[in-house]
């Protein structure tokens, strides 16, 4: 301990915290001697609430099933004892019955069997040492959430626009309200704002949080030109209105929903034309055309419930955007309500973490221990998915399948979609049963075929020793088909060369169809109506699960929203159908308190590297307090204002003077805030796991930017996304989202093994030789090679120094591949080694792989 | 969260220790102030190199642990758990689950003989021939139980502890508390084929930082990813020097960030591997004698011979926690006797094992764990048993087990397990204890709560150590 308080130079503090844990502790500890407390805390209470509680406590006494008259979750219970006397006599752990119920000598205590010696051993220890048991009073069966002070947390508080601080003393650095409110937090703490970073930074930075892609020369050299007021708010807009900027964010996204192109856990899913593509698709096309945030979120909750355009039509979009809700992590199990359980947890869980900021999922088996969600908040938002489904438990219990609809826009491409498929699987029945009839009809066939082929080279063979192989073969299969024959008269099954003529006629039939009905790609839709192959039968309420446990359901709870809310948030008078509608229109409610501020901190935290409340997902007690409250109120304003623009508050913070602040420390800043809570700088960004490799693939002449019609995204990261079979193993070293999980907030690690990615794997090489080979082409001195190299790899010129450095480097390599080559080791051909060494190590420079 | 964002705000542990001084006097439960306060040093420590050895929480009786890992799940009432009543019984006269897959209810008698061996006179059966030659350094725990009876969830369960959601591993919290003793080798390693059952659980390091995930090893002749050189050793080193100088130009007036020194410390860490690495995991620098020992170059033994080998290197080099796994090999269905092919397998390299670490001195500070994800069924299926979570059997050797004994047991048939029981929680608290580490002082905060390995579960199985 000492060593550890010495590396964070902490000796005070320390010391000031034991005095004062252990003056708390004395408090709790007058029940009995030091240590009792603890010692009941962790070996007794959990065997009490594991092994008794069940048919020994107020719960079990509410829902009739208490036995013996015996309470074990009071103190007075333990002590008073039930119909045979008291269960614990302190000190005296021969006059307490519990200790012979535990061994099994009085009664049979727990009855399924004698627990572990060395547990009956504490309990005897702990009798001995007075039974010291801090619970005091009665056992509560129920702790109501006390919502009026719950409602006065931050977060649930109404969103105001807060007043722009006047009379600050760095007027000059401001460029807008955002700005204003930062600097106010930054002088309230002494601290000084930095300047804007130099032009080439400030490109760099904005291209790769923009598109996550570098800048090119052409546009660095632009940006330096343009001397005109207004230059980085052309940047920006010239930046947000590619194509790849639905291509970066529709990944962020994506890192909420589990998003996977696979779901290995689901046998029943592996189907080929099946696509989740569509849904990632429908994200990256709805951020490039700035679809208003709340129609975004409208979609992915209820969109197959909006009305189309037009009669006949389809709302294509709206039923693809509910993909979300299939995206769930199940393992298969024999017990489909479980699953299906286990099924809408993981929905409400992405419901509340990624909408909300709530952990809403914490509900599912007790009241959430420090956000105001009961457990019936849990169920009456749970009723809402009970009467919705996207997978049908029919058939096989061990199985769930999802529900597929094909890609089209129009009720009568459905129908002569639904038509052809339903041709398709009667034919694919046929075939199957006839096969099954003709079993024996075919294998004749087949003999009595291949005995014509043997025959045959029984008559043609000139070769003595194949003549006397093919005689052996007539013989064998002569008597297969004797024996086959005598089969048929046995098992009187009739010959049916017509059979195998109408088989041959459905097969071609079936060939024919497949492709057709296979060229559509379909995608998983949420549909309203209760689960099919469950016992939610019909549309409506769900009954909460004791304990979280499906096999212990409990009252009926009234479908709704968290009672927190209250009226702030009007959730519609009653609720129609599955609720989803009523839900859509909740959540994007522009008086909801949640919605617009866990958004606008999801783009605040891919810009400025940190959130302003730093869980993005998770608002609530245990999440961070935010930083900045007044600006994540102001953003969240200016968005429901803007129509929720998500581009808007991408601009927005963008354009501010504190994203243009240099990350370098100025002054005491480092000292003053070395967290840089405050923002008195820019953070520095790692680039993450498809930035990284994008531009590896880009340097290689493999990834293009955005151009136009024509282009073709298909090798950039998103679109090869990682399936949960078959991670890819360049993302998950470098931190990319295990498709598994819900992922609010990237890692930032650094491990060797990311390292001999770096220097070893054949892309990066590849990479370097493309950029080594390119160079040489020009035929230029070293100097104006290594100017070329900065440019392209770090998107600067060298200094002199760092020219010095490279022709050592340069020098360096060439002579020990000149010494390599003498020594008849490997070594590359003229000067193409020497370069593809500089490159790799650029590749592999700090400044590379971070964003200033 | 991350890491590094860990390390740069340690001066607000200051406010964080205030926070928890109020919740202490709130009556909450304090579990171990000294596991507390060294959870904040472990993660400022963390931070600056995740590999760096840590302080535990108690004294370890072992420094490292080898999980044979017996995926498929092996069939105790024929390896360990003699039944003879199930001779005598057509139709188990007990109560069934109610989760079961499709086994009959009908005994299926074990036909392997079953004999009492060492001073103990610990029961094998004879598909173990060489291990039970090691009777008195083995503790059998007879009646372990885990509550997933298919082999993706119980997979998952045996590793992480959890049946159903992503976890860290066994493996990574182990790595995560304690850090690795070898600078120049990964802490954790898992020798596994890559199988669809098992995916990334065994060595995943879910919300835990990357760096602890262990390194998958899915050939043990193609050990690490991008470990050959693609160029001369002196080429490389070039470049490394060449990476060095643009560090340094790169840190000056960013001498705050800690990631940039930790990154050019990863880059002298993958060099130094490049160079140590190829030997730890060259086998044939073993002597004729010990590849023998191992069953190497025989056809039943090589693979796992060879995965048992590797094992001993690593522990021998410092690696803090490693995987064999066997990989689905004792899913018996069809026909018991697959066990004997499986036996042959395994049996002669896992009692190697025994015998070279306590030859070179290393039991005493190695603990080595036996088993599957569950057992098979008492009962038959076809011609074999079916997947049977209800009591199982494991064994533990080494650091801290008592050997020679046989601890806890399951009713007459082999079915559940009564006396004793050990959930896999409690067996992963006893690993825990036994490297040094309290399984409920052991926590990450992730998603708004602080994790264990064990959940909200566990217990040290006392009776079983030294």
């Amino acid at each position: 301990m000492r060593m550890a308080t010495s590396i964070l130079g902490l000796h005070r503090p320390v010391s000031v915290f034991v005095v004062c844990v252990l003056a708390g502790f004395a408090g709790a500890e007058e029940k009995g001697p030091p240590g009792g407390v603890r010692f009941f805390e962790q070996k007794i209470r959990p065997v009490l609430v594991n092994q008794c509680y069940l048919c020994h406590s107020a719960r079990a006494a509410t829902a009739g099933k208490l036995k013996g008259k015996l309470r074990l979750d009071t103190r007075a219970g333990t002590r008073a004892g039930g119909e045979s006397g008291p269960a614990v006599v302190p000190g005296k752990p021969g006059d307490s019955l519990l200790i012979g119920a535990l061994r099994h000598e009085s009664f049979k205590m727990p009855p399924k069997g004698r627990l572990p010696a060395g547990v009956i051993a504490d309990f005897v220890a702990w009798i001995k040492m007075g039974a010291p048991d801090p619970r005091d009073g009665d056992a509560k069966v129920e702790s109501p959430q006390d919502l009026a002070t719950a409602r006065k947390l931050w977060a649930f508080r109404k969103v105001k626009r807060p007043p722009v601080p006047r009379g600050l003393r760095h007027s000059q650095w401001p460029r807008n309200d955002l700005d204003r409110l930062v600097l106010a937090t930054l002088e309230a703490r002494s601290l000084i704002p930095s300047g804007d970073a130099d032009r080439r930074t400030l490109i760099r930075r904005a291209t790769y949080d923009v598109i996550g892609l570098p800048p090119t020369r052409e546009e660095v050299e632009m940006f330096l030109a343009d001397r005109q007021s207004g230059a980085f708010r052309r940047v920006v807009n010239r930046l947000l209105s590619s194509p790849d900027f639905g291509v970066r964010w529709g990944r962020h996204w994506l890192d909420n929903v589990r998003y996977s192109l696979d779901d290995p856990t689901c046998a029943a899913n592996k189907n080929e034309n099946f696509s989740i593509r569509s849904y990632r698709d429908w994200v990256v096309r709805s951020l490039n055309r700035d679809l208003p945030y709340d129609e975004f979120v409208r979609l992915q909750v209820a969109g197959d419930l909006q009305v189309a355009d037009g009669p006949g039509a389809l709302n294509a979009d709206g039923l693809t955007a509910t993909g979300i809700w299939g995206l769930a992590h199940l393992v298969e199990g024999n017990d489909k309500e479980k699953v299906l359980a286990d099924c809408i947890d993981e929905q409400l869980d992405v419901l509340g973490r990624t909408f909300l900021g709530l952990t809403i999922s914490c509900a599912r088996c007790h009241d959430h221990k420090f956000d105001p969600i009961s457990q019936k908040d849990y169920y009456a938002l749970a009723g809402i998915f009970y009467s919705s489904h996207m997978f049908t438990f029919q058939g096989s219990a061990r199985l769930r399948r999802r529900i597929e609809q094909p890609l089209v826009s129009d009720e009568a491409a459905l129908h002569r979609w639904r038509v052809k498929k339903s041709v398709l699987d009667g034919l694919e029945a046929s075939i199957k049963a006839l096969d099954k009839r003709l079993g024996k009809t075919r294998e004749l066939v087949q003999v009595k075929k291949e005995l014509a082929a043997a025959r045959q080279r029984q008559k043609n063979e000139s070769d003595e020793k194949r003549k006397v192989e093919a005689d052996k073969q007539v013989k064998s299969l002569l008597g297969k088909v004797a024996s086959l024959l005598a089969d048929r008269k046995k098992n009187r099954w009739t010959f049916d060369p017509e059979g195998l003529r109408r088989r041959v006629g459905l097969i071609a039939e079936r060939d024919r169809l497949r492709p057709e009905v296979s060229a559509v790609v379909s995608r998983m839709v949420m549909q309203e109506g209760p689960v099919p192959g469950t016992r939610h039968k019909r549309v409506g309420d769900a009954r909460l699960l004791l304990r979280g446990n499906h096999l212990k359901p409990g009252p009926i709870v009234r479908r709704g929203f968290p009672g927190v809310f209250g009226d702030s948030v009007p959730g519609g008078p009653e609720i129609h159908g599955s609720g989803r509608r009523e839900l859509a229109r909740w959540l994007t409610h522009p008086g909801h308190p949640l919605t617009a501020r866990v958004m606008v901190n999801r783009v605040w935290q891919h810009l400025m590297g940190v959130g302003i409340v730093e869980t993005p997902s998770n608002f609530g007690r245990l999440g961070r307090p935010p930083t900045h409250p007044e600006v994540l109120d102001w953003l969240a304003v200016e968005f429901v204002e803007s129509g929720w623009s998500v581009k808007s508050v991408v601009r927005q913070i963008m354009l501010s003077s504190v994203y243009r602040q240099t990350s370098l420390v100025t002054g005491d800043g480092f000292r003053r805030d070395p967290a840089n809570r405050w923002l008195s700088r820019m953070n520095r960004k790692r680039l993450d796991a498809e930035a990284l490799k994008d531009t590896l693939l880009w340097h290689a002449g493999q990834v293009q930017r955005a151009t136009g019609p024509g282009w073709d995204a298909s090798k950039r990261s998103l679109f090869a996304a990682p399936t949960r079979s078959a991670p890819d193993p360049l993302l998950s070293l470098f931190d990319g989202p295990d498709p598994h999980l819900v992922v609010p907030r990237r890692a930032d690690s650094t491990s060797a093994p990311q390292s001999l990615f770096m220097m070893n794997n054949p892309a990066v090489l590849s990479t370097a030789r493309t950029i080594a080979g390119g160079l040489l082409k020009q035929r230029r001195t070293d100097g104006v090679l290594v100017d070329a190299l900065y440019r392209k790899i770090v998107g600067r010129p060298p200094r002199d120094e760092e020219q010095r450095l490279a022709a050592r480097t340069l020098d360096e390599a060439r002579e020990v591949r000149r010494r390599l080559a003498v020594s008849g080791g490997k070594a590359v051909e003229g000067d193409g080694g020497a370069w593809e060494d500089l490159c790799m190590a650029l590749l592999c420079s700090n400044e590379f792989i971070y964003v200033d | 969260m991350s890491i590094d964002d860990r390390g740069k705000r340690q001066l607000e542990f200051h406010v964080d220790r205030r926070g928890l001084l109020r919740r202490a006097s709130a009556g909450f439960p304090l579990l171990s102030l000294y596991g507390l306060l060294s959870e904040e040093v472990r993660a400022a420590e963390v931070s600056r190199n995740p590999q760096s050895p840590r302080q535990p929480h108690h004294a370890p009786r072992a420094k490292s642990v080898i999980f044979l890992f017996m995926g498929g799940g092996p069939s105790q009432v024929d390896l360990f758990d003699p039944k003879p009543k199930l001779a005598d019984h057509t139709k188990i006269p007990i109560k069934l689950p109610r989760i079961t897959r499709d086994a009959t209810p009908n005994c299926r008698p074990s036909p392997f003989r079953f004999q009492q061996h060492g001073e103990s006179g610990t029961w094998f059966s004879e598909l173990l021939p060489n291990l039970s030659r090691h009777a008195d350094d083995l503790c059998i725990v007879r009646s372990v139980y885990c509550d997933q009876i298919e082999h993706s969830g119980a997979i998952r369960q045996m590793t992480t502890g959890d049946g159903v959601l992503p976890r860290p591993s066994v493996g990574a919290w182990s790595l995560y508390g304690l850090g690795s003793e070898n600078d120049s080798l990964p802490g954790f390693v898992s020798i596994s084929r890559q199988s669809n059952l098992a995916g990334k659980v065994i060595h995943g390091s879910s919300f835990l930082p990357a760096a602890f995930e262990g390194t998958s090893i899915p050939d043990v002749k193609k050990p690490i990813a991008n470990l050959a050189m693609p160029v001369a050793r002196e080429i490389q080193a070039t470049r490394l020097a060449a990476i060095r100088r643009l560090a340094e130009v790169y840190r000056r007036r960013r001498e705050d960030d800690s990631r940039l020194d930790a990154r050019l410390a990863a880059y002298e860490l993958a060099f130094r591997m490049q160079t140590r690495a190829p030997e730890a995991f060259d086998l044939s620098r073993e002597s004729r004698a010990t590849q023998d020992l191992y069953g190497l170059g025989q056809k039943d033994t090589d693979e796992y011979g060879r995965q048992c080998l590797l094992a001993r290197r690593l522990v021998e080099r410092g690696v803090r926690f490693v995987v064999a796994n066997v990989d689905n090999q004792w899913d018996a269905h069809g026909n018991v006797r697959d066990h004997e092919k499986t036996s042959r397998q395994t049996d002669r390299p896992v009692a190697a094992l025994i015998a070279d670490l306590k030859s070179r001195g290393l039991l005493d500070q190695t603990l080595v764990v036996w088993g599957g994800e569950f057992g098979r069924t008492p009962t038959g299926q076809g011609g074999g048993r079916d997947h049977h979570p209800y009591g199982f059997t494991m064994w533990l050797a080494g650091g801290g087990v008592r050997g020679g004994m046989t601890y806890g047991s399951t009713d007459e048939f082999g079915f559940f397990a009564v006396e004793d029981k050990v959930h896999v929680h409690d067996l992963h608290a006893t690993m825990l204890h036994l490297i040094g580490l309290d399984h409920e002082a052991l926590t990450f905060r992730y998603s708004g709560r602080d994790f264990r390995l064990t959940d909200v579960y566990g217990r040290v199985v006392n009776e079983i150590l030294v």
